[in-house]
């Protein structure tokens, strides 16, 4: 027995309008089109459903059996296909991105709150943690995705690069780096260094040259920490341009060091395979858009030449 | 919109048994053919409901929202399946219908056309015939009931009133009787009268003796079948009784009835089913449709 979805969508539309026209005209079908699903239909179930008569149609008595579980038919399909369309426009839907907590608590709340205006019924969790176990939190199916420094590519995960983050040294504003014209990485490393536990930072300088080595005054977890003890006077620390509003409320100021200018890639990994969901989709492209046109006060002023640059924290 | 029910039975199956190849195994079709009706229901849905990977299919965050609505909608088209079983069950392969002349000519037939529109896999076969013979053939089994006027019902058949039937007098269009302002029995039973069935003029007559004793009836012919009877009063050999469902018989013969009082007659019309044999779910559909549309007006004026 072939019952069709438009056979359905026929009968239904005849029973509401009680008219072949009106239905025809809301299906947008021809008379007869709309005359031959139904006949169809009938010689399917082997029963006169509608009642062709002199200028009014109406439901035979099979006809009336039929309607209640031909609109259970379509009320079903009518709501699955709201429920994706909520999903597809964002009027719903659920994103938890994992990061780390520089970007947690400086760069992803705004662009939270100015997502839900657009789409008020996103929500958006955010799963702040230590960045190394980030990866682990999207492939667990915790996250949708981690928003990350680019590190070599987790298995099961795919990669999508976000944006760029020039690394900056906090120090105090009376710190002799900040006399000198054309600070470097190699003038730094006479300084000892609050580093962030499995950071980065070291090999890359090694990258740059084995002789750039940085002495190791404190080795902490979270960036905070090492904000307080830049504060304090323990060491220099280093930190993102687009995260330096986290130092506000710490007498600290920023210099770009040079030899090298470390740049910072930071991507989302999404786990392999499989699609996210168009809130989830929607939100990492809004991170990427919001990233390329920065708002100016989340970064901090740079000088093009790469000279001095000084901002202190309010 | 181009969506189907294949589209979600095949999505379904897919997200269940997490696999192409098995869904199209279940659904006895080729794997290529199950992802072209699972792309197609994507392109419609514009979104992606199922995550392909060289090892398996898994839903994507959509997919697994859609999954129960798409669940729903199979379930309540199975639904539409077994109504459509129940009207399998209930539809009557052949119902023999019994009837007298006049009924198989003047009554049943718009009925069983509008039947046969409401049930076209019903087909009836309308025995008709003289009225005692109607009667017979339902105490036989060779028809599954009867629509006849009432009479001495025998006792292996149930009598079920189903309207009532004016009986009059029917002459030719210049007869005196069309002249008088307050015609009554008494007056038609002063022309010679021609009788049909015999069982009909025995309750016509009962009829009148309950009123009066001195109106007896006194045929000048007696026939078998109205047909003739018309032909004789056609002719002006005398006046005849008719109930009022005939009428269509007098055209083209130049008849009229004229109605009567003292007293005003009625034959009931009935519906007689056998008392020990149940009926067949066919010939039920087809009882309880007569019984219910008598009351439709549109039949009652289309057969007056």
């Amino acid at each position: 027995m072939n019952l069709t979805l438009k056979q359905f969508r026929a009968f239904a539309a005849i029973a509401e309008l009680g008219s072949f026209t009106a239905a025809a005209d809301r299906l947008q079908l021809t008379p007869s089109a709309l005359s031959l699903l139904i006949k169809q239909l009938e010689e399917t179930l082997g029963q006169r459903l509608i009642e062709r008569g002199q200028g009014r149609t109406m439901l035979a008595r099979a006809g009336t059996d039929l309607l209640p579980k031909v609109n259970d038919v379509l009320g079903a399909l009518e709501e699955g296909i709201a429920s994706v369309r909520q999903l597809r426009d964002q009027a719903r839907g659920r994103v938890r991105i994992a990061c780390t907590m520089t970007y947690g608590s400086r760069l992803i709340p705004p662009l939270i709150a100015a997502y839900r205006q657009r789409f008020p019924g996103i929500d958006i969790q955010l799963l702040d943690g230590v960045n190394d176990h980030l990866p682990d939190r999207v492939s667990s199916g915790e996250a949708d995705f981690c928003l990350t420094q680019q590190r070599p590519r987790p298995i099961g995960l795919t990669e999508q690069p976000v944006f760029e983050d020039d690394l900056l040294v906090l120090c105090p504003p009376n710190h002799p780096l900040l006399a000198l014209d054309r600070p470097t990485w190699k003038d730094a490393t006479q300084y000892p260094f609050i580093m962030i536990k499995s950071g980065t930072l070291q090999s890359e300088l090694h990258a740059f040259s084995p002789s750039l080595t940085l002495q190791t005054a404190y080795e902490v977890s979270v960036i905070t920490t090492a904000l307080g003890m830049v504060d304090a006077g323990l060491g220099l620390a280093v930190l993102g341009a687009k995260t330096a509003r986290l130092m506000q409320g710490f007498d600290l100021v920023t210099v770009k060091l040079r030899d090298p200018f470390i740049n910072r890639k930071i991507c989302a990994y999404t786990r392999r395979d499989e699609t996210l969901s168009p809130a989830a989709q929607g939100f990492l492209d809004f991170i990427r858009d919001s990233m390329a046109d920065p708002d100016p006060s989340t970064s901090i002023p740079t000088d093009s030449q790469g000279h001095l640059q000084r901002q202190r924290g309010l | 919109m181009a969506l189907s029910f294949k589209q979600l039975r095949a999505f379904c199956a897919v997200a269940e048994l997490g696999s192409f190849s098995a869904a199209a195994q279940r659904l006895s079709t080729t794997q290529s053919a199950l992802s072209v009706m699972i792309k197609q229901l994507e392109k419609e849905l514009q979104v992606t409901l199922i995550d392909r990977s060289t090892r398996r299919a898994t839903l994507s965050i959509i997919g697994a929202d859609f999954l129960p609505h798409a669940s729903r909608v199979l379930e309540a088209l199975d639904a539409v399946r077994t109504t459509s079983d129940a009207f399998q069950g209930r539809r009557p392969q052949r119902v023999n219908l019994a009837s007298t002349l006049t009924y198989s000519a003047n009554f049943l037939p718009q009925l069983l056309a509008h039947y046969g529109r409401q049930f076209p896999g019903v087909t009836v076969r309308l025995l008709d015939g003289p009225d005692e013979k109607a009667l017979a053939r339902v105490v036989d089994g060779e028809a599954d009931f009867a629509v006849a006027p009432q009479r001495t019902t025998p006792a292996q058949l149930v009598q079920e009133p189903l309207f009532d039937d004016r009986r009059d007098i029917v002459c030719p269009r210049d007869h005196p009787l069309t002249r008088l302002e307050r015609p009554t029995w008494t007056d038609a039973l002063r022309y010679p009268f021609v009788a049909t069935r015999p069982d009909a003029m025995l309750s016509l007559q009962a009829d009148l003796h309950a009123f009066s004793p001195d109106l007896t009836l006194q045929p000048a012919y007696e026939v078998s079948e109205i047909t003739t009877a018309i032909g004789l009063v056609s002719a002006g050999l005398g006046v005849m009784s008719l109930v009022s469902r005939a009428d269509p018989f007098l055209v083209g013969f130049g008849l009229v009835r004229v109605e009567l009082c003292d007293p005003v007659i009625f034959r009931q019309v009935s519906i007689l089913t056998p008392r020990s044999r149940s009926l067949s779910p066919a010939a039920k559909s087809l009882r309880q449709f007569i019984r219910s549309n008598l009351l439709d007006n549109l039949i009652l004026r289309s057969s007056l």
